[in-house]
């Protein structure tokens, strides 16, 4: 189930509703956490047991580690090997087997490596690593083991984060399962309005442009401006889609009396790369920082030693976003980017740097550079990635610049009411929202998302290959 | 008080404004629909009219029907005469060709004893709705409410009508509302200026121009799996696999089986380049032959039939390839039983066999190119002389495809090969024709600034134009190909069919462990069969061409044992057939004008025209057009005596346009135009032709010439002669007699209500050593017309591991 699918709005309506009759933290906890699983189960209910033999070995391995202090790092071990186990096998097995199969066969070896087809269970990439964080956290003696293990499951399961983040930290997550929940209306009409907000931006915004941006990635030989106008566009697609999605788990938890981290925070108004990741998924690229790079060196050594720990870091980061070379590709050019800000920021005047023009020109190059990135991350074939980069911008057709125009006012078009957003969020609610039509207009913009949702949402994958450029 | 009172009006407002929005939205999106939203071709009056006298066979599907099958070839598999009716809707999917079985034929109360599904599998088990006209075109089927399609296609949420048409008119209204934004950007920052807004001007500069950068196959890159990682909830979501039971496939069973019917699927084939649209995982496709079988169905795969590039418009058959496919149908749906009574579950089809294969030696140099200018822009051709056997018009025509092996390099980088070549801009494409190549190079000053040279595809296999693939052995190279494990179980022959496009004589086949054998000619191919012990593991074959020797694409390979052959590269063997209808002689011409009769002022045909049609009687040709539907009328339209050709005019709505079904003709016209004031007139066409058919006017004499060529093509000679023909209106007879080297091996009169006729057997061989073959046709009729769409010699179909000739 997803959270723009027709069955989550009827299954959130019995969640909130017998939730919020149920009263107490003891019922609305085992609630919740049926209520998890028939969410997390809806389409292939045998996920459940990936996730919860993560979540049971991870609950126990705590416990261990308090009660067999002389043996925690073993029982770390344990864990944190339980957890990429699963999340090796089921995301990276086979292209671990393709590149195998690939290698021997550039060295003459025949092989009869295939591939298993293994199917990706949904969010695995996020409960891993949050249980993960969870036994990390109780090794540094950061956290407590829980004994409760129906608020332990509670805060692995909770459906809202559970497939596509935020990336919770347990301390998080765990003090709110554990602590009463009351109703507040201000609250829910908070999340709700949050939960709109995303859900918005995921169909209106995201798959609005996602068409036009994969019909030109799927040519052969894009012209140049048109490959750097669906960049642009899937720009917009990505940061709608995910920080959509996100959106709505926050707005969703919210609803619920829980608080998930803010993930995305106007990353495009980053001035460097450093800032960019302290916006752009805050709660992955902290994950990343707490629980890699700072434990591989972080920035406490030499260039070198910082350098290293931002490439391996980095690097992993890339491979978490998916099983494919290219993500690894990026991660490693966001790590270079990252240090080369370091090397070349000292270079610039600082009269640059803080003149008039030094924020928003930072800006400007670190959507750039941003955008560099993404061509890396969206295109998956070597060839064609190298064919899109080094593709001459001269000789462009009339045709491919009909092409490459109608890119841009689409992604213009789908881009401005994220613009209006921003805008609406941080100079006109401040303003009106104690007024007495605040909530009359505020009722209003919900109906119009969702008339909008109505209007654009696509009902099935044929529409995408149905579709007109 | 004065502070509760606004908080009740807010209150209140704050459930009045969002349901303003809601209705008013709901109220414009649900009011039915007018005319002009819903028209449409009157689909079901259409269907209605092609079932009025009931059916034997019904044939359910797409335009593919219309194009690729021929209803009476398929009636000749019934002893007794069966009338074979197609009941396909253009741009449809299932959904509506199981609300055609229900609504236009049993609710007609027809009993048609076979009911024939043809389509890809993707559409037989489509179950979505994914255009307007997709939806409108069910809802003008649908009568009765129906659980199957609200369960399947609507989900039960959905049977209101008044949502079917809010979703329908919103798909037409985002689009408008997409199309407006390009339209605007385009018009504002690209459209020439002229009459109009920025975003009219746009929109007529928008659509052609993107059509000319996305479609094409030659476009696109295989599709790309929706890429949205970070989100694996929708991932796993979309594994979306396909369930027979979730499909309409056994809801269309059954319901012919009610009825006392039987149920085939043939699934279509598709060319080369656009296969991967018809992809289903296989574990989908072993379960629906499973079904199929356990309850009797039938199921037939074409995916491989012998077809090639040439014998395709698109995704459809031209009419070429319609004949070609033809008796292939035939054979196939024989197999299965149809025509028997009883149906019989078929083979599963054959998976292709993943081959590897490997080039060794050293090709021959190419020439160097001299580039001359050609007069439109950016258009060079070289001749590239002694390789016209490599040229992708030679082997269009030798029905290999677009498989040239020759690219053209500039300053070392591949441009484009088998592309379009001749528009205004410079596009780094070329194509290669018997004239030699044309180049398109990268950009103006590229002709005299950079270097051009050719060079082979050095990629095994090569993929073609159309995506077709080629192996190809070039003069001093060996092509090896490896074979996987498990292939073929036992001793085995190879058998390996080539095509020797160019070059010398020889080449050579061995296999891994077991003999050689020179290649040898038979009729246009070489061939050599050789035969191997028992293997285990993977194995190699190695096909060779000495230098100076053929320039060789395989044709087809197969292996195995006669009773379980292993096909690994081409489409079967069928019989090789000569075309006699490309040389084509007349003994006189046709009789003059065919006078209209003064016909009523222009009127405007809303039901099925867009634009001003004027009506045109001809009484002296009734009943005479296609009735396939392809659209070949002997009529030829003159303007001011001359013929007149399709144009658009000022609204840029097509004229002098013409449409000739029974004893009307309609055509095009301006407003107020009287169309029988003079200008326009009404001719037999001279030449006969339409498209690859050939008309016989009444009283007509033709002589159809097969050319040593074509007859060297025949390996062991024709033994039988096929006419595929219908005549139209009034009685006669044909004569025909065939003589091949002074020799008649047939000669006799048939009436026309014989035809189509075939296969004839002829009284003798006609060799491939015969210098010539003349078939002579007369039409002894005064009125009656015949349509001949395939008139061929053939030889009988070869065995598939055939010994060495």
């Amino acid at each position: 189930m997803t959270f723009i699918q027709v069955e989550f709005l009827a299954f959130l309506a019995v969640v909130f509703t017998v939730y919020w009759a149920l009263g107490r933290r003891l019922w609305q906890n085992i609630f919740l956490v049926v209520a998890s699983a028939v969410f997390y189960g809806w389409v292939h209910p045998w996920f459940l047991i990936l996730l919860y033999v993560s979540a049971i070995v991870d609950y126990f391995g705590a416990l261990g580690m308090e009660r067999w202090p002389h043996r925690k790092g073993l029982v770390l071990l344990v864990s944190i090997g339980t957890n990429t186990a699963i999340l090796g096998y089921y995301k990276y097995f086979d292209f671990f087997v393709v590149n195998v199969a690939a290698a021997l066969d550039a060295l003459g070896v025949h092989n009869s490596l295939q591939p298993l087809g293994i199917l990706l269970p949904p969010g695995i990439s996020f409960y891993t690593f949050q249980s993960m964080a969870y036994s990390i956290d109780v090794y540094r003696g950061e956290l407590r083991p829980r004994k409760h293990v129906l608020d332990y499951m509670l805060a692995v399961s909770l459906f809202p984060h559970l497939v596509a983040g935020p990336v919770q930290r347990a301390s998080n997550l765990l003090l709110q399962a554990e602590t009463r929940r009351t109703f507040d209306l201000a609250m829910v009409r908070s999340g709700f309005a949050l939960a709109m907000w995303g859900a918005f931006k995921k169909v209106v915004v995201a798959d609005t442009v996602s068409p036009y941006v994969d019909k030109i990635f799927g040519l052969r030989e894009p012209a140049a401006p048109m490959i750097w106008a669906a960049t642009l566009g899937f720009a917009v697609q990505i940061l709608a889609d995910f920080s959509g999605y996100t959106d709505v788990a926050r707005g969703v938890a919210r609803m619920l009396g829980f608080e998930l981290m803010e993930n995305f925070k106007n990353p495009y108004l980053a001035t460097n790369p450093s800032e960019f990741w302290r916006r752009w998924h805050v709660s992955f690229s902290s994950w990343i920082r707490d629980y890699l790079f700072i434990p591989l060196g972080g920035s406490r050594g030499g260039l070198w030693a910082t350098t290293r720990a931002t490439f391996g870091a980095m690097l992993i980061s890339g491979l978490w976003h998916g099983a494919s070379w290219n993500f690894v590709i990026w991660g490693g050019y966001h790590a270079a980017l990252i240090t080369g800000y370091r090397l070349v920021t000292p270079l610039i005047p600082a009269s640059l740097r803080k003149g008039p023009l030094g924020r928003p020109g930072a800006v400007v190059i670190m959507f750039f550079f941003t955008c560099l990135g993404w061509l890396l991350f969206r295109e998956t074939d070597g060839a064609a990635l190298w064919g899109h980069l080094t593709r001459s911008p001269l000789g462009v057709t009339d045709d491919q610049w009909v092409a490459t125009v109608t890119m841009l006012s689409i992604t213009a078009a789908a881009a401005t009411p994220l613009v209006l957003g921003l805008l609406v969020q941080r100079y006109l609610i401040p303003r009106i929202e104690g007024s007495a039509g605040y909530l009359p207009l505020q009722t209003t913009v919900w109906a119009a998302f969702a008339a909008s949702m109505f209007f654009f949402g696509r009902m099935s994958a044929m529409d995408f290959i149905y579709f007109q450029f | 008080m004065k502070h509760a009172g606004v908080r009740v009006v807010a209150a209140l407002a704050a459930v009045v404004g969002p349901l303003l929005v809601v209705v008013s939205l709901a109220a414009v999106l649900t009011r039915p629909e007018d005319a002009v939203e819903r028209a449409l071709a009157p689909a079901a009056k259409e269907l209605d009219k092609r079932i009025a006298h009931g059916a034997d066979v019904v044939l359910l599907g797409n335009s593919k029907v219309g194009t690729d099958l021929d209803p009476d070839t398929i009636a000749e598999l019934f002893a007794t005469p069966a009338r074979v009716v197609p009941m396909h809707v253009k741009g449809t999917g299932m959904p509506v060709w199981y609300t055609v079985l229900r609504e236009r034929v049993y609710a007609g109360g027809h009993a048609p004893r076979l009911v024939v599904v043809y389509a890809t599998a993707l559409m037989m088990a489509q179950t979505s709705l994914p255009t307007a006209a997709q939806r409108a075109q069910l809802d003008q089927q649908v009568g009765a409410p129906d659980p199957v399609l609200d369960h399947k296609v609507r989900g039960e949420a959905f049977a209101d009508p008044r949502i079917q048409v809010a979703l329908r008119r919103r798909g037409a209204w985002r689009q408008a509302l997409t199309d407006g934004i390009r339209d605007l950007g385009v018009g504002l920052a690209l459209a020439p200026a002229g009459e109009g807004g920025a975003r009219e001007r746009g929109r007529a500069y928008a659509a052609p121009a993107l059509a000319r950068v996305f479609d094409g196959d030659a476009n696109q890159r295989a599709p790309q799996r929706r890429v949205v990682p970070v989100v694996e909830a929708e991932v796993a979501d979309a594994d979306g696999a396909v369930r027979l039971h979730d499909t309409l496939i056994p809801d269309l069973v059954a319901l012919a089986y009610a009825h006392g019917a039987q149920v085939l699927f043939v699934r279509s084939p598709m060319p080369d380049g656009r296969r991967e649209e018809d992809t289903v995982p296989a574990a989908f496709e072993d379960e629906l032959i499973a079904w199929l079988a356990s309850v009797g169905a039938g199921y037939v795969d074409l995916r491989d039939a012998d077809l090639a590039a040439s014998h395709y418009g698109g995704v459809h058959l031209s009419r070429a390839g319609r004949a070609r496919l033809a008796p292939q149908l035939n054979a196939a749906l024989r197999s299965v039983g149809v025509g028997t009574g009883r149906l019989v579950p078929a083979a599963p089809p054959a998976r292709r066999v993943a081959l590897t294969g490997v080039r060794a030696g050293t090709p021959p140099a190419l020439p160097a190119l001299e580039l001359r200018d050609l007069p439109p822009p950016c258009v060079w051709q070289a001749p590239v002389r002694g390789l016209a056997g490599l040229s992708d018009a030679w082997l269009v025509e030798a029905d290999l495809g677009e498989v040239s092996p020759v690219r053209v390099l500039q300053d070392g980088r591949p441009l484009t090969p088998h592309a379009r070549v001749g528009g205004q801009a410079c596009e780094g494409t070329t194509d290669f024709g018997l004239g030699g190549v044309r180049i398109s190079p990268t950009d103006p000053d590229a002709a005299t600034r950079d270097t051009f040279t050719l060079e082979l595809d050095p990629a095994v296999p090569m993929r073609g134009g159309t995506g077709g693939e080629a192996w190809w052995v070039y003069p001093g190279t060996e092509l090896t190909v490896t074979v996987p494990a498990g292939t073929v179980t036992g001793a085995r022959r190879l058998r390996v069919q080539a095509i020797a496009t160019e070059g010398g004589t020889g080449g050579e086949l061995s296999i891994l462990g077991g003999e050689a054998a020179p290649l040898r000619a038979v009729g246009s191919t070489v061939e050599a069969v050789v035969t191997a012990p028992a293997t285990a593991g993977e194995w190699t074959f190695t096909v060779r061409s000495p230098v100076g020797g053929p320039w060789l694409v395989l044709r087809r390979v197969v292996t195995g044992t006669e009773a379980e052959p292993v096909r690994l590269i081409g489409p079967p063997d069928v019989a090789v057939t000569v075309d006699l209808t490309r040389d084509a002689t007349f003994a006189a011409p046709p009789p003059g004008l065919v006078s209209p009769e003064a016909a009523p002022a222009p009127t405007r045909t809303a039901d099925l025209y867009a634009w001003n049609v004027a009506h045109l009687g001809v009484p002296s040709l009734p009943e005479v057009f296609d009735q396939a539907g392809m659209g070949c009328s002997p009529l030829e339209l003159l303007a001011g005596g001359t013929p007149a050709r399709e144009q658009l005019g000022d609204d840029r709505k097509p004229l002098a346009r013409l449409l000739h079904a029974g004893d009307v003709a309609r055509i095009s016209v301006r407003p107020g135009e009287v169309p029988v004031a003079g200008q326009y007139a009404l001719r037999l066409e001279p030449t006969r032709r339409c498209k690859e058919s050939l008309w016989l006017y009444p009283g007509d004499e033709v002589r159809l010439q097969a050319t040593p060529a074509q007859l060297a093509a025949l390996a062991g000679g024709a033994t039988t002669l096929e006419l595929g023909a219908n005549a139209f209106r009034g009685t006669g007879t044909l004569h025909l007699r065939l003589e091949a080297d002074g020799v008649a091996p047939i000669e006799q009169a048939v009436p026309l209500s014989s035809l189509p006729l075939g296969p004839i057997v002829l009284d003798g061989v006609v060799g491939p050593d015969a210098a010539s073959a003349v078939l002579t046709l007369r039409l002894e009729s005064d009125d009656a017309y015949v349509l001949f769409t395939s008139v061929v010699l053939a030889e009988p179909v070869r065995p598939a591991l055939g010994a060495n000739p």
